[in-house]
């Protein structure tokens, strides 16, 4: 009776080591069925800039300019360096290569080249204006004031990302 | 049930126990990984569309048009650029097993396969614009995942809801599962055969020493356990070879002593009918016939002779059996003043032997008692005596020694008499063992003395041996302590 016993057990023990892990593993993963959980965001958002940035990639220069001058439904700040694709420096350097062009066609009043003795000093600004209604979709553009070196004249400049000018 | 098979069975059930834990840990961790990638993959999606959707919605809510209508054309027209927009981000989409689906202001604005029916209500419950929400369910018998995000438009939610179907990595799992069970099964089967073995070469030894102590205990005393191995076991079938030679050399020392025994009471039955035969003889025909007065006399000589015999004979045994009992005394005796004591004892027993008996003795002192060691010289002379012919020589020598580093003192007692062989050496300290029979009994020897002997030697803690050989005489040397 003992040995009977014994070997009954054993055998159960060999059944349920065979059996039940699998049985667990099946029994679980239906449990887990029908349950609603979070998203942890890390999972589907990077950095908001980043976020902003790969959405933004499908605006039309036209799409950006109406976020910029309000046609669509936008929040004005001031955008982090980090954010932006150009430098200060760069951003200068491409809207007074333009504004050049601009004043040889007689399109601007003041020839803001460095070679002249009425020499311009700069200061820009970073500035993005944001989709009201999702807070994603986002144009960048900097604005840069020239100031001659007497202060007597001044110009703000407003320029998109791909360097185009523009004015409210 | 035998050892191995236990070993066997607790060694089956630990593996088994084992690989299930394992197995389990393991597959419930790779469909985790299976479930995380298929969540990932969703979510993704339902970026994608997400941002299709919204992007195409921006400008729907940015155009002149909408802004400048009334709330309701503007819910209708939001319905109508929502159902539009759905269509074409679907066309424009390359997932072709992901539905998707837009829910806007409690109703569904866009499905992509019609099956906005099955999807969950709680899937939406208590979302804030910017979460994601998924469920995993079962739909007609395959496993997809629901993946909402939640925006906020106007006042009223929007929802883009998208379905993955994942029921590869059930079918993973399932096909996982089985894939172990064959696995546990195949390892079992291999690891059972494999622990029988060894078990069985592990409890070999202990087989081996079951079996031996089974014959030991049946009485085979000559059973012993061959295991070579330097372990715990072959160590143990090192001691049981130890303890079963002990055993059996107690077993041979009970035998001698039992066969001893035995000889002794035969012995003794021996020495004592051979006097009584003679006593109850002449008595017998003293009282049966009138014999001569010559004759007469010699008969009771013979009682008498038999008589004193028998007397002897029970005195010698009665100091056997006390010494063997009682302590003994011990005091200082001058070696040289005990040699002549002895002399003198033996003296007239040597003149009527006509032998002479030299001594050369260093002399010392020795802490004995001296009358047992008068015993032990008496009758190691008389021996020297009977076995020495006519006109010989025993020779009484003493110097003091050393045995084991410490001082000792040594006699010896030499004679050139008759000697003995091996065997009769051996034997010579036994009970009623007598070399030459006839001669001792002539003598009145009983074969009590030597025994006597050894005995006092042994209760003093001394050592003898006997160098003897046929016609070459006999030489019995005594060592004990002190002699300084």
């Amino acid at each position: 009776m003992k040995k009977i016993i014994l070997v009954s057990g054993v055998l159960l023990f060999l059944v349920c080591a065979f059996f039940l892990p699998g049985d667990l593993l099946l029994w679980q993963s239906r449990a887990e069925l029908g349950e609603v959980s979070t998203v942890s965001k890390e999972s589907y958002q990077s950095e908001a800039y980043a976020l902003a940035r790969e959405a933004s990639a499908r605006l039309s220069r036209e799409e950006k300019l109406s976020l910029v001058r309000g046609e669509w439904e936008s929040e004005i700040s001031e955008a982090e360096e980090f954010e932006m694709q150009l430098q200060g420096y760069e951003a200068v350097r491409m809207a007074r290569e333009q504004m050049q062009k601009m004043y040889e066609e007689g399109e601007f009043p003041a020839d803001l080249s460095e070679l002249y003795q009425n020499w311009y000093g700069w200061q820009v600004t970073p500035y993005k204006a944001v989709d009201a209604t999702f807070h994603t979709y986002t144009a960048y553009y900097w604005e840069i004031v020239f100031e001659r070196f007497d202060r007597k004249k001044s110009y703000t400049v407003r320029m998109l990302e791909d360097g185009t000018i523009f004015t409210y | 049930m035998k050892f191995r098979n236990k070993v066997l069975i607790m060694n089956v059930l630990l593996l088994s126990a084992g690989l299930g834990l394992v197995g389990y840990l393991m597959i419930r961790k790779n469909f985790e990984i299976l479930q995380r990638a298929g969540l990932s993959r969703a979510v993704v999606e339902n970026n994608l569309v997400q941002s299709s959707v919204e992007y195409d919605l921006l400008q729907v809510l940015n155009s002149t048009g909408y802004q400048e209508k009334e709330e309701q054309s503007r819910a209708w027209q939001m319905r109508r650029e929502l159902a539009e927009i759905g269509g074409r981000v679907k066309g424009s989409m390359m997932m072709t097993d992901t539905a998707f689906y837009i829910y806007y202001k409690s109703s569904y604005e866009y499905s992509s396969d019609g099956g906005e029916n099955r999807i969950p209500v709680r899937l939406f419950y208590n979302m804030r614009a910017g979460e994601k929400n998924y469920l995993v369910c079962e739909e007609e018998g395959r496993k997809v995942i629901y993946v909402t995000s939640c925006s906020l438009v106007g006042e009223q939610y929007l929802h883009i809801i998208s379905r993955s179907d994942i029921s590869e990595n059930y079918k993973v799992l399932t096909e996982q599962i089985w894939y172990f069970r064959l696995v546990i099964l195949v390892v079992l089967a291999a690891a059972s055969l494999l622990m029988l073995l060894v078990s069985r070469y592990l409890t070999r030894p202990l087989e081996l020493l079951n079996q031996a102590s089974s014959e030991i205990a049946r009485g085979d005393y000559s059973q012993r356990v061959n295991v070579s191995s330097q372990d715990e076991v072959g160590q143990l079938a090192g001691q049981f070879n130890r303890m079963a030679q002990a055993v059996s050399d107690h077993i041979v020392q009970l035998n001698e002593m039992v066969h001893s025994r035995e000889q002794f009471v035969a012995d003794f039955t021996h020495e004592i009918k051979t006097p009584m035969t003679a006593i109850i003889g002449y008595a017998d025909t003293m009282r049966s016939m009138e014999l001569p007065r010559q004759e007469q006399i010699l008969a009771l000589n013979y009682i008498f002779s038999e008589g004193k015999r028998l007397e002897n004979l029970s005195g010698r045994l009665f100091e056997l059996l006390y010494l063997k009992r009682t302590d003994i005394e011990r005091q200082p005796v001058h070696i040289s003043d005990f040699i002549a004591e002895i002399r003198e004892i033996t003296e007239p027993i040597m003149k009527r032997g006509k032998l002479s008996i030299t001594t050369d003795v260093e002399d010392g002192v020795i802490w004995v008692n001296r009358e047992l060691f008068v015993t032990v010289f008496v009758n190691v002379i008389d021996n020297a005596r009977k076995a020495s012919c006519p006109g010989g020589e025993i020779r009484i020598l003493g110097r003091r020694t050393e045995t084991e580093g410490e001082g000792a003192y040594e006699f010896s007692v030499e004679d050139d008499g008759i000697g003995m062989n091996e065997e009769e050496v051996k034997r010579m300290w036994d009970e009623f063992y007598m070399a030459d029979k006839s001669r001792s009994r002539k003598e009145g020897g009983a074969g009590i003395g030597m025994s006597l002997v050894a005995l006092i030697l042994s209760r003093h803690g001394a050592e003898w041996d006997v160098e003897s050989s046929p016609g070459h005489g006999t030489k019995i040397r005594i060592w004990i302590e002190g002699g300084e």
